[in-house]
């Protein structure tokens, strides 16, 4: 009762000494042998990526100078992998390596759960050699460097299923519509020819996804990023989203575009052949090429950046999924740093991308049609997506890896549909998302 | 319960004794309780005590500092305070209800030393308090040990000896000691007057006092709460500059609501009234209500202003789900159980048939559900609309309500199509468990009955009316108080049949909580709002227990 | 009745009227039949749509071309429902040792142990609400009744507490066995005091004549054996009723077990089931209607062989508030 200033003064003293806990570890001189190190994935079975990934780690269990051995579980999607993370946070028995995006490894890593992979990187005795660090796809990697508060240069997390949110169209329809045969190079032409569609007798619109992820590639194909990393603040009151909500506005009234409610319905509507163009994970590729066969639907599609605005080229959004190491021991810290650079060295992601169709983080390796193995996917395809992101001319874009940014994807999907179903103006919408997403910036994130 | 005790049986040994029989009572009851209690207060009790603790707090996943009902005013704004106070004075009201049967009791009593019952009371009373505290100085420090323990090697030995270190604490030791010496003090002297002073009321004193004495200081806790938070509500406000009406809110708030009351008492009081009298009482209770009501409609959005939104919305969809799904549900039930209950074959056909909605898993159902109300114009739902001649529907993604649809304004719009799909799924997930409970009740009632009003000429619907409904009332009672405590929880069937297109609009006040915790794992302000979805569901069935159990009939 | 009472004769006749089918009864089958259709139309597609094809289930077929039983065995497979491992002698060829696994198996385990946990913890305290005299009975039970009411939300996190520390205190007690989490018990035991089962039998208990009690007591008997040889024989419909509705209670919990399960050991089926529906990847629609079915499958038969025990206790606890 009267006790309440004594229970926060506890707190304090608790806190503080854990700030002065959280110094850097020093990997050097440290034996990591005989350590077991336990991975949450989350490939379902019977995918390419768990069987490869399964023999991957046998290879690294049998053959490591140190007796380590990696003991892999399937934990579902990462829904379940996130509930999972927050009873392991509580209960203080983590696993070593765990799969999950930027954003979600930063919330941990706020609790203080999370190894910075720099320190083991950089270590003489560990890391990898600066030599060797060329060979490294930096750009990929660095989705997960965290250079702002409270992080100051964090690595977060080691990419490793790299793919692209890309833009499937379907080159018979736009020329059955009477469009050139190619795909759109600007919005204005994507929106012509998605009205064309949803006009015609035989095909519909443009599958919408009111998902943030879609939501922030359309943003970035008009110019913007919800995130402002130089002022460190959420931006939603910009002229580019407002563009966004608009056009889907005009889309939907329009009957362009189309809302669906189950997941990966619009790249299955485009694998059937009833859209001219769909949004979706370059990781979806295979099914996508899957479902056509099934359906026997023969008209060519290709896959490209996205149209952006006038005067913004073609833009691109990466995912990706990355692995986190979490703090434990020093021994088994480096033991779980060895299987990542295990999975990181040339060999690994040769069997690891030609069985998957993710990008590699090595510059040095070149996938062949020899090394592709994924069953569902044409290597035509892995070679077009691959041509894409080397383009010169696409500008890249990556979500905000913050620990506010799982809040912030919740609330965006339910501003797009009072926008677009007229319920609120889209100025009224942005300030009160505004005002609400800088408060949970300011409350999570620091 | 006077006819549990038999005939005294002349034996020897303590527990043949009239004390020892009681003692021994007593005593077998406790081990009967004990694993069911224990597990009770682990899983149910605790809970509570723990989110109210938590909801105090600034806390993500770990506790970070006391902010007192910052959480509560986020959540509601300025009706926290509000409701806080109301709480402090329902804890008085309480106390002093159970003060008053006490004095009753005791003015009924012929022996003076019957009032020594409430020394152990008092102290049961305080006692209670004193685990509490201790409690709550030791699970702030329990909680924090997976972040000592970080870097280290987390074998069982190392949480183990922190849980020790944790209960040696010198703030957790002292609370302990003292909370075991209240044990002890408190067994002792509850023992000391059931064997010297008991009497038939004893057990009543005792359980009354100790809880008025709960009451009493957990009152006192809560306007102390309040009024510093208050206060210091009103000092920020002052030195911004801003007028920050809280307390005309809550006289105002509070009028309104005793206003309203009151005219229900009235009202009750004007239906049993006589022909003359009744006029006069029914316009006074009218003229009450408007007046309660004009200050709940002018105060209560100007206290809600600076609430959360999503929360309020969160509690309207609740009560639409509430209202579009029970009365459905148990109607339809019981004509379902009613028409199985004529004499007819393939009963138990029927009764297995109706029963797999319910059996079958949500994850499982809420598939096909999904796909018969897809949007897409080939859906089942939309070819038997097309049947009809009409419009394909959005159904699952429409976010506009029914009533829009039909043009109405949007305050008479009712729920969003997509909730109404949900709607539609819980019912059919629950029709058949109601029928069949309605049909164990209508097995009940005496064949008799029926006969003799048949004999009367009663017709098939008096009879329902007259006596099948009056005699299934307990059914009804049962069934309607768990169905509307399941929809105020309601949350798999709309966290599993939610689309993006429809945004918040389905998203019930557990829905939203859920949403919260997960996203953004701010426990502190999540258990605040949980707690006062709890306070909302506990007030509603106490509403539902004065207001139906009166009419509910035991045979 | 609608239709017997205006006939005078009806009331002449014995309860255990024969049906006889008029136009009154063939509106009553009607109607049912349409409940009929409505309750199981779902169910039933969602049968048929386990033999289908992809391509069928997309189109929203009401029926398959071909039966496809191989999406029963893909999905047993694939959702990991069962593994059945015999172990044989290599030189007599001797069946030496069966090890089940698999989703189903944890699920039918974990249910058990929570059904019988449930009975053994709810009976007596059923009993002492019933049939005792004790310092705070009507307290405890008003108290143990507003448990009912608190939302789930707020239990997820003082229930993960409470069963990582209690967990490590019987570990360190027990040894690796006594384990909560990943085990059985962190599956099962906040399940054990149901507050619903207590209400329900005590409900029932409340109603077994005082004459039984005064006998037995002069008889000698103390409440636990009045409660073990008196109380316990009569109650096999309520028992029943609160097995049929534990089972499926556990049967389907999905929220809980997924927090407290981190690999497949002791995973029940509607986590399994839903792992396999909600992954990352696009999904069969065909193979997650096969395997839900094969979830559904076992609470089917059992409370096709509990139903009418069900229903009998349903009405004797005679449900009243």
């Amino acid at each position: 009762m009267k006790t309440k200033m004594t229970i926060a003064l506890m707190f304090c003293v608790l806190t503080l000494g854990l700030v002065q806990a959280q110094s850097t570890t020093d990997y050097e001189g440290v034996d990591p042998s005989g350590q077991t190190v336990v991975y949450w994935h989350q490939y379902s079975d019977d995918s390419s990526q768990a069987e490869t990934m399964s023999a991957l780690i046998e290879e690294f269990n049998s053959g490591n100078e140190y007796g380590i051995t990696v003991e892999a579980i399937h934990q579902g999607s990462y829904s379940p992998i996130q509930d999972l993370m927050n009873t392991a946070i509580l209960s203080g028995e983590l696993p070593n390596l765990v799969a999950g995006y930027a954003n979600a490894i930063a919330g941990w890593a706020n609790e203080g759960v999370v190894v910075d992979i720099n320190e083991l990187l950089n270590s003489p005795m560990w890391g990898i050699p600066p030599d060797e660090q060329a060979n490294l796809n930096f750009d990929l990697l660095d989705v997960n460097q965290l250079d702002f508060a409270p992080f100051h240069g964090m690595r977060v997390a080691w990419a490793n299923q790299n793919s692209l949110n890309i833009f499937y169209t379907n080159l018979d329809i736009v020329e059955a519509l009477g469009f050139d045969r190619r795909p759109p190079e600007t919005l204005a032409e994507f929106e012509a020819i998605s009205c064309a569609a949803g006009a015609s007798e035989m095909y519909q619109g443009y599958p919408l996804d009111t998902g943030t992820s879609h939501f922030e590639s359309f943003v970035a194909a008009h110019g913007g990023a919800i995130f402002d990393a130089d002022s460190g603040q959420y931006i939603f009151e910009s002229a580019e989203v407002a563009a966004v909500l608009e056009m889907f506005t005009r889309m939907l009234e329009n009957n362009c575009a189309y809302l669906f409610a189950e997941r990966y319905q619009n790249t299955g509507d485009f694998a059937v052949g009833v859209t001219p163009f769909a949004a979706g994970s370059s990781a979806g590729i295979p099914f996508v090429t899957w479902d056509a066969a099934t359906a026997e639907m023969t008209d060519e599609w290709v896959v490209s950046a996205f149209p952006g605005a006038d005067g913004v080229g073609p833009t691109l959004q990466l995912f990706v999924p990355s692995q986190a190491i979490l703090t434990a021991t020093p021994e088994q810290e480096v033991a779980t740093w060895l299987f990542v650079k295990f999975l990181a060295g040339a060999e690994a992601q040769l069997a690891w991308s030609g069985a998957t169709g993710y990008f590699s983080i090595r510059n040095d390796i070149e996938i062949t049609e020899d090394d592709f193995t994924e069953p569902r996917m044409p290597y035509h395809r892995f070679v077009e997506v691959q041509g894409i992101l080397a383009d010169e001319m696409v500008s890249i874009y990556a979500s905000p890896g913050l620990p506010s940014y799982s809040a912030v994807r919740g609330l965006v999907p339910n501003v797009i549909a009072e926008v677009v179903n007229g319920d609120a103006p889209v100025a009224d919408a942005l300030a009160e998302l505004n005002e609400e997403v800088a408060e949970l910036h300011a409350d999570l994130d620091m | 319960m006077n006819r549990h005790r038999a005939t005294d049986i002349p034996r020897l040994g303590f527990f043949d004794t009239r004390r020892g029989r009681i003692v021994l009572e007593n005593l077998t009851a406790y081990v009967f309780l004990a694993p069911a209690g224990l597990l009770i207060a682990l899983f149910g009790l605790f809970p509570v005590a723990f989110a109210f603790f938590v909801s105090l707090h600034r806390w993500r996943r770990f506790p970070d500092h006391y902010n007192g009902l910052a959480n509560y005013e986020k959540a509601l704004g300025n009706l926290a305070y509000i409701l806080f106070f109301w709480f402090a004075l329902a804890a008085f009201a309480l106390a002093a209800l159970m003060i008053r049967r006490v004095l009753r009791a005791l003015r009924e009593s012929d022996s003076p030393t019957e009032s020594l019952n409430l020394l152990s009371g008092l102290v049961c009373g305080y006692v209670a308090l004193l685990v509490l505290d201790w409690f709550f100085k030791l699970i702030p420090a329990i909680m924090l040990i997976p972040r000592q323990v970080r870097g280290q090697n987390t074998s069982l030995e190392l949480f183990m000896a922190k849980l020790g270190e944790s209960f040696a604490m010198p703030e957790v030791l002292a609370a302990g000691n003292l909370m075991i010496l209240g044990l002890l003090i408190a067994i002792g002297v509850t023992a000391l007057t059931a064997w010297f002073f008991r009497s038939a009321r004893s057990n009543d004193l005792i359980v009354w006092s100790a809880f008025a004495t709960t009451l009493i200081v957990s009152g006192v806790f809560l306007l102390q709460l309040t009024l510093t938070e208050i206060r210091a509500a009103l000092d920020a406000a002052r030195e911004s500059g801003e007028a920050l009406p809280i307390w005309s809110q809550l006289v105002f708030v509070s009028a309104g609501v005793i206003l309203i009351a009151l005219a229900w008492r009235i009202f009750q009081r004007g239906i049993n009234a006589q022909e003359n009298r009744r006029f006069t009482l029914m316009a006074f209770s009218g003229l009450t209500l408007a007046v309660g009501g004009y200050l709940l409609m002018a105060e209560l959005p100007a206290a809600l202003a600076e609430a959360d939104d999503d929360l309020l919305q969160g509690f309207w969809v609740t009560v639409m789900y509430a209202f579009g799904t029970v009365p459905v549900q148990l109607s339809v039930g019981l004509a379902l159980a009613y028409l199985l209950f004529q004499p007819i074959r393939f009963r138990a056909f029927f009764r297995m048939v109706y029963f797999i909605p319910y059996i079958t898993p949500f994850v499982a159902t809420s598939i096909v559900f999904r796909v018969m109300f897809d949007a897409g114009k080939t859906a089942p739902a939309n070819r038997v609309l097309s049947l009809f001649g009409i419009e394909p529907q959005r159904w699952i993604l429409e976010r506009n309500s029914i009533g829009e649809l039909f043009g109405l304004p949007d305050f008479l719009a009712g729920p969003a199509l997509a909730l109404v799909v949900i709607m539609i799924y819980s019912t059919w997930t629950y029709i058949g468990y109601d029928a069949v409970i309605f049909l164990a009740g209508l097995g009940n009632i005496p064949g008799e009955l029926y006969e003799a009003a048949r004999i009367d000429g009663a017709s098939g619907w008096r009879i329902f009316r007259h006596i099948t409904l009056p005699m299934l009332s307990p059914t009804v009672f049962f069934l309607s108080l768990v169905a509307i405590i399941g929809t105020f929880q309601a949350f798999t069937q709309i966290w599993i049949l939610r689309t993006g297109a429809v945004g918040s609009k389905v998203n019930t006040a557990s829905v939203y909580i859920f949403d919260e915790l997960q996203n953004s794992n701010r426990y502190g302000y999540a258990s605040s709002m949980a707690f006062v979805l709890f306070a909302l569901i506990l007030l509603m069935t106490l509403f539902q227990n004065r207001v139906m159990g009166r009419r509910v009939f035991y045979a | 009745m609608p239709s017997q009472s205006r006939d005078p004769k009806a009331t002449k006749a014995k309860k255990t009227l024969p049906p006889r089918v008029n136009r009154g009864q063939l509106a009553i089958y009607a109607v049912l039949f349409a409940g009929v259709i409505i309750a199981v139309g779902p169910f039933l597609w969602m049968i048929s749509a386990s033999f289908m094809t992809l391509s069928e289930v997309n189109l929203t077929r009401l029926l398959p071309e071909n039966l496809l039983w191989e999406n029963y065995a893909t999905a047993l497979r694939r959702a990991n429902f069962l593994d059945i491992e015999l172990t044989t002698d290599p030189t007599s060829g001797i069946l030496q040792s069966i090890g089940i696994s698999g989703y189903l198996w944890n699920s039918l385990r974990i249910t058990l142990i929570s059904v019988s946990g449930s009975l053994v913890v709810c009976i007596p305290a059923a009993y002492a609400f019933a049939r005792m005299d004790f310092i705070g009975r009507n307290f405890i039970f008003a108290l143990f009744l507003s448990t009912m009411m608190i939302p789930g939300i707020v239990m997820l996190i003082p229930h993960l507490l409470t069963v990582i520390w209690l967990g490590r205190l019987s570990e360190s007690l027990f040894g690796p066995a006594g384990a909560w989490f990943n085990n059985w018990p962190a599956l099962t035991i906040p399940f054990f005091a149901s507050v619903f089962n207590i209400f329900l039998l005590r409900q029932f208990f409340i109603q077994i004549p005082n004459d039984l009690w005064e006998a037995a007591r002069i008889d000698g008997a103390g409440h636990f054996k009045f409660l073990r040889s008196v109380v316990l024989p009569l109650s096999k419909a309520p028992i029943m009723t609160i097995v049929t509705l534990g089972f499926i209670g556990s049967w389907n919990a999905l929220m809980w077990p997924l927090l407290v399960t981190i690999n497949d050991d002791w995973r029940p089926i509607a986590v399994g089931l839903s792992n396999f529906v909600t992954a990352d990847t696009p999904g069969d629609l065909n193979l997650q209607m096969a395997a839900s079915v094969i979830t559904v499958i076992p609470i089917l038969i059992l409370y096709f062989v509990a139903q009418k025990q069900f229903t009998e206790g349903i009405a004797q606890t005679g449900i009243r508030g």
